[in-house]
């Protein structure tokens, strides 16, 4: 019998590890013990695939957000795009610097091919087709008016990963972490106990340098920053995270937002919300807001000052001491 | 008097011992040693970190070096260079990725100092 207790600790305490891309990133899906983790991984990252391509992505022809932004109109049959649409706007009416309608920025700033600076006039235009009003829904029909695109950016990543997250916890796995770019998702237990060291990445270095870490259990982790998708004209650089009320690159002194929400249902989709949403407020507004929602936050900025709220500064350890770091 | 090691106590030394044993022969490779290659999330290649001569493969449009116990993106196709910029993997559990050619490269299991992962 010890020997069969063994043999099956031994068993589970196996690592599977699945990588693949979606919503225009990359995904690695890890499972902790109970047998089959990678198909379980595997399955969670066709979860995700499902989502982005069929559903959200405005790139991939097969999507309903993409039909939609062709066609100007989209009949939702099984309500799953709506229901989406909902759960976004529900967020939107607490931080409307963000828009789903953030299409027309990427359109006027060029962004896909490069960047450019718009014109006054493209610029307003784009502020007018980015407002809210211009998507509508009735019953199980949606619209939009003009030139009006709908783009899930600042929402998708962590709602795919949180569905990864889900998919999991159902196939029943010990634990588990889910990252989609920047959103990091992790439940139950890893090898050794229920706490998650998670890095956060130095903004002046490369993606897999990390200037602090925070332990967390059954959390989200988004972070929004300016350090890595950007374009420069006439030697002033443009990031492509947009206020809608200006329809211009936010220009800040911070550099990087990381917020972290619960492992509760919308979790994974509030905090990558919350984090684009801090970037545009700026640190007093964005607290406030953060606190709203009850999410942590880390705020870095330009002078490698960083701002921690109270409730994970306990669980948040320095590595490198060219930051300093206040509580709020 | 009763003997202090029967034969049956003998045979069960010799059981845990082999399965002991077993288990130290299929136990994980050791962290760090390994990197894996992925296409499109499909293992393309698995390459031997503590070799000594330099590797080098191209997939994709991706080009990956594995020299000296590290290995990096070194040339892409891509328009960023972000899974260039990612730089030198040397530890476990470090990847780099580049989204457009669907190419990742990661070192094999997880460095024990080292973050699950990274958010930013």
């Amino acid at each position: 019998m010890c020997i069969t207790v063994l043999l099956i600790n031994y068993s589970d305490k196996e690592t599977s590890v699945q990588y693949g891309f979606a919503c225009g990133s990359d995904v690695s899906i890890t499972v902790f013990g109970t047998g089959k983790g990678g198909e379980k991984a595997k399955a969670a990252l066709n979860e995700i695939e499902r989502i982005d391509s069929s559903l959200i992505s405005d790139t991939k022809s097969t999507s309903a957000v993409y039909a939609l932004n062709k066609n100007g109109v989209y009949v939702d049959g099984n309500g799953e795009l709506i229901s989406y649409i909902n759960e976004c706007s529900r967020i939107l009416e607490d931080c409307p610097q963000i828009t789903l309608l953030s299409g027309a920025f990427t359109k006027a700033w060029n962004i896909d091919a490069g960047g450019r600076v718009p014109s006054d006039g493209e610029i307003a235009e784009a502020v007018r087709s980015a407002d809210m009003n211009n998507l509508n829904i009735e019953g199980n029909k949606i619209t939009l008016n003009g030139n009006a695109k709908l783009s899930f950016g600042a929402f998708g990543k962590g709602t795919v990963c949180e569905a990864a997250v889900k998919s999991l916890k159902e196939s029943k796995v010990r634990g588990g972490i889910v990252t989609v770019g920047g959103t990091v998702g992790v439940f139950g237990e890893n090898d050794k106990s229920n706490l998650f060291t998670v890095g956060v990445r130095d903004p002046f270095g490369n993606s897999n340098e990390y200037f602090a870490t925070v332990s967390v259990k059954d959390a989200f982790l988004s972070t929004s920053g300016d350090y890595e998708k950007y374009f420069e004209s006439d030697g002033k650089r443009y990031c492509h995270i947009f206020d809608s009320n200006t329809g211009m690159p936010v220009e800040s002194d911070i550099t990087s937002v990381t917020v972290i929400c619960g492992g509760n249902n919308g979790g994974g989709t509030l905090s990558d919300a919350l984090s684009t949403a801090i970037f545009i407020l700026g640190e007093d507004e964005g607290l406030f807001l953060a606190r709203k929602y009850g999410a942590e936050v880390i705020i870095v900025k330009k002078d490698k000052t960083v701002t921690v709220t109270d409730g994970i500064y306990s669980y948040f350890t320095l590595v490198n001491d060219e930051f300093r770091v206040a509580v709020k | 008097m009763k003997k202090s090691v029967t034969a049956l106590d003998l045979i069960i030394i010799l059981i845990i011992l082999a399965v002991s044993l077993l288990l130290f022969a299929v136990r994980p490779k050791n962290s760090g040693t390994t990197a894996t290659v992925y296409v499109d999330g499909e293992i393309y290649r698995t390459l031997d970190l503590t070799e000594k001569s330099r590797t080098e493969l191209t997939v994709s449009g991706v080009t990956v070096v594995c020299e000296n116990g590290g290995v990096c993106i070194e040339k892409s196709t891509c328009h960023n260079k972000f899974c260039v910029n990612a730089g030198r993997l040397t530890k476990a559990g470090q990847c780099a990725a580049c989204v457009p050619n669907k190419v990742s490269v990661a070192i094999n299991g997880k460095d024990e100092n080292s973050p699950w992962a990274v958010t930013g």
